[in-house]
């Protein structure tokens, strides 16, 4: 009989999430005795009755490569250690299932489990290796914020995304001497935004790194406009936050959903700069889940196709309680704890914010 | 007065020149006693009579960083060591203009260059620093194909086009059930096609540093018209690419059209077409990725200059910008190593490099 190695896909979704389980399916097929099933929607296709499991061969991911999203499906709600129910009052709690779920992982074959998530797939994935599955990660952030990867897959179709927004905004900005303000994702991390203000020319960027001022904004502003003519665009990081408040968010009414729901700063910002005195004609953009989807660049379907091949063979060689990592030039393994023990936000010394400076944008302080 | 710099960029162009040229202007103008020159066509605009010089400010850089090509037009035959001039006659003799170069520098009150080039303009770099020319080099080459640094721009965008010519090829390939071969540039590294194969789903990858035998193409593209095969297959070589003949000996050159001829000889049953994809590599609007890389090392070139670091280049290297000397950047080609993590990820999704 085959072995048989199950992967899934976790938290939000990122251009190049298929190219991993291509990347995966094909290396399989290069050896004789495995095989490869997915699980639908995260771990709920395991925990689910009946449980939602489809096979994986090599007519199944023909193609998928270039097709944003995930065909399993992902969710960033419950999961094996917090499983929701529903109780008779209508409130819901929170269930363990996670020896049910490895007890039935045992009885459906399953010798390998490839886990591709983000941050808190990654701790459920060390949590379930420490409880004896076999278990290997692929990181997953749409934002960069993980330190032990040189990038995750994903990011860079983002930034290109919000580069051509910033293109697109320019020349009506121009046309019609407006501030244009473009909000981008970023929770904690400002990597979009800064990458893709140098990449389209913004004045301004806002990144969670460095708390803004509004008055250096209006600054920047002034100088930029002569007589009513001029332009700027700001493209803000949706974490961004200024030197006196707090980031905007929201609780998710979503049941089991523990993060914050951010969003909302460039409408802010665009009242802020109005009661601050800016009396320039300004307009906002949310560029929102536009930079989770569409076909990933070539770049993301590499990265992403070189982290299925290695997760596979960390399967073949049975070294468990791993994620892969990109470590230019080398793809690697590391242990779970390592790499979900750093974030990786901008440094302010580093040199994409020395660059940034240096081509005169302000970054709010 | 104003310290003036002179950007020269030579070699062919690639798509984040003009990134690095605003870079370098923009970062100019944060200070008050920079002003910033382009010499137009490489080498020309200092050597010609009159000089073909332009001044470089804010608005003339405005917006170009979405612009592929550079706006100072560029030349790769214009080495000031060995420099064309044409004769009365029509005839061409080359004559070392280095010395008229220095004249120019100093008369026309050029305190440094900035050159933009590749793996051969920066030969000519080290040169003129030798000779005590005040410059610093940022490197250009669309192949990727210097180990110096971690990336060169305009290939990520470069690796971007080739990738799309394929996924285009693919639906055509596959409707038709045609091998088709598609030609990218790579004279002596395959990093364009290498990526491409992978980030397009080629089934054959052709590269500079492996040697194929026409019978292991064969093979794999025997595979893909089998049974289980899925009835199409796409090819990628690049154009340094060589095959061992019956005799042993190495052929090359127009690679893409000598495999079809080679599979039509063997008589291949398949339908077989070719494409050579050329210069649109090098132009178009950069990617994200080049932009941001360009404007990095412009901000870079310039600081070095500003703190007399000549005789040097600036560089990419592990997340930082730094530095390093040109005797230590010349002939430092970047190959693909056949133990590179790419070449293990192509083989695990079971691309075939002929070997």
């Amino acid at each position: 009989m085959k072995k048989k190695a199950l992967v899934l896909t976790g938290g939000g979704d990122c251009p190049g999430l298929n190219a991993v389980i291509r990347g995966i399916v094909k290396r399989a097929e290069q050896t004789e005795d495995w095989e490869v099933v997915g699980s639908i929607q995260s771990f709920d296709g395991v925990l689910r009755e009946p449980t939602e499991i489809i096979e994986l061969d090599e007519k199944t991911v023909a193609g998928i490569h270039y097709q944003g999203g995930t065909i399993l499906g992902t969710t960033t709600k419950g999961g094996p250690f917090a499983w929701p129910v529903k109780e008779n009052d209508g409130t819901w709690s929170f269930i363990d299932r996670s020896d049910e779920m490895i007890r039935k992982l045992k009885h459906m074959g399953i010798d390998a489990v490839i886990s591709i998530g983000g941050d808190g797939s990654q701790r459920i994935s060390q949590a379930l290796f420490e409880k004896g599955l076999n278990v290997i990660g692929v990181p997953k952030t749409i934002d960069n914020d993980l330190s032990a990867t040189d990038y995750t897959f994903g990011y860079q179709t983002a930034v290109q995304i919000a580069t051509e927004a910033v293109d697109r905004l320019v020349t009506t900005a121009a046309s019609h001497n407006r501030v244009i303000i473009l909000e981008v994702m970023g929770r904690d991390a400002g990597w979009i935004a800064l990458s893709s203000a140098i990449a389209g020319g913004a004045e301004i960027c806002l990144i969670p790194e460095i708390p803004y001022d509004v008055k250096n904004l209006i600054k920047v502003i002034n100088k930029r406009f002569k007589n009513g003519k001029g332009h700027v665009i700001i493209v803000v990081a949706e974490g961004a936050k200024p030197i006196d408040g707090d980031v905007l968010s929201q609780q998710s009414d979503e049941v089991g959903n523990e993060n914050l729901k951010l969003g909302g700063i460039a409408h802010k910002l665009l009242n802020d700069l109005k009661a601050a005195g800016c009396d320039a004609d300004m307009r906002e953009t949310v560029l929102g889940h536009l930079q989770r989807g569409g076909v990933p660049i070539a770049f993301d379907r590499i990265l992403a196709t070189q982290f299925g091949v290695k997760a596979m063979e960390l399967a073949l060689e049975k070294d468990f309680g791993k994620m892969v990592a990109y470590q230019h030039p080398d793809i690697v393994g590391v242990p779970f704890l390592e790499a979900i023990s750093q974030y990786n936000v901008v440094n302010p010394d580093s040199s994409l914010v020395k660059t940034a400076r240096g081509i005169g944008m302000c970054l709010g302080d | 007065m104003k310290q003036r710099i002179l950007i020269v960029n030579s070699g062919g162009d690639c798509p984040g020149m003009n990134a690095v040229i605003r870079a370098i202007v923009k970062r100019a103008n944060q200070e008050s006693n920079w002003e910033i020159i382009g010499s137009i066509n490489g080498f020309d605009g200092i050597l010609n009579e009159p000089l073909e010089i332009v001044a470089l400010d804010e608005k003339k850089v405005e917006g170009i960083h979405f612009q592929g090509g550079t706006i100072l037009t560029t030349n790769n035959k214009r080495d000031p060591f060995n420099y064309p001039l044409k004769q009365a006659d029509g005839s061409i003799i080359y004559k070392d203009l280095t010395d008229k170069l220095i004249y120019n520098l100093k008369v026309f009150n050029f305190d440094a260059i900035i050159h933009i080039g590749g793996n051969e303009s920066h030969k000519i770099s080290l040169k003129l620093a030798q000779k005590g020319v005040n410059i610093v080099g940022i490197p250009k080459t669309i192949n990727n194909d210097l180990s110096v640094t971690d990336y060169t721009f305009g290939f990520q965008t470069a690796a971007q086009v080739a990738t799309e010519a394929i996924d285009k090829l693919v639906t055509t390939a596959n409707s038709h059930n045609r091998v088709l071969i598609l030609e990218v540039m790579g004279k002596n590294a395959g990093w364009i096609a290498l990526n491409s194969a992978i980030g397009g789903g080629a089934d054959v990858c052709l590269i500079p540093e492996i040697p194929f035998d026409m019978n292991s193409v064969l093979k794999k593209l025997r595979s893909r018209y089998s049974k289980d095969g899925r009835g199409f297959a796409n090819i990628v070589v690049a154009e340094g690419a060589s095959f061992k003949d019956e005799n042993g000996k190495l052929t090359s050159g127009n690679i893409a059209r000598k495999i079809a001829a080679k599979l039509k000889e063997v008589n291949f049953k398949a339908d077989i077409r070719e494409t050579i994809l050329g210069h649109l590599q090098r132009g178009g609007t950069p990617l994200a990725f080049d932009r941001i890389l360009a404007t990095e090392l412009g901000v870079k070139a310039f600081e070095l200059v500003s703190e007399k670091k000549f005789g040097t280049m600036a560089i990419h290297k592990n997340f930082e910008l730094t530095d390093i000397n040109l005797e230590d950047v010349i002939n430092k080609y970047n190959k693909v190593d056949l133990s590179h993590n790419l070449i293990r990820t192509a083989k695990g999704v079971g691309i075939s490099f002929g070997d």
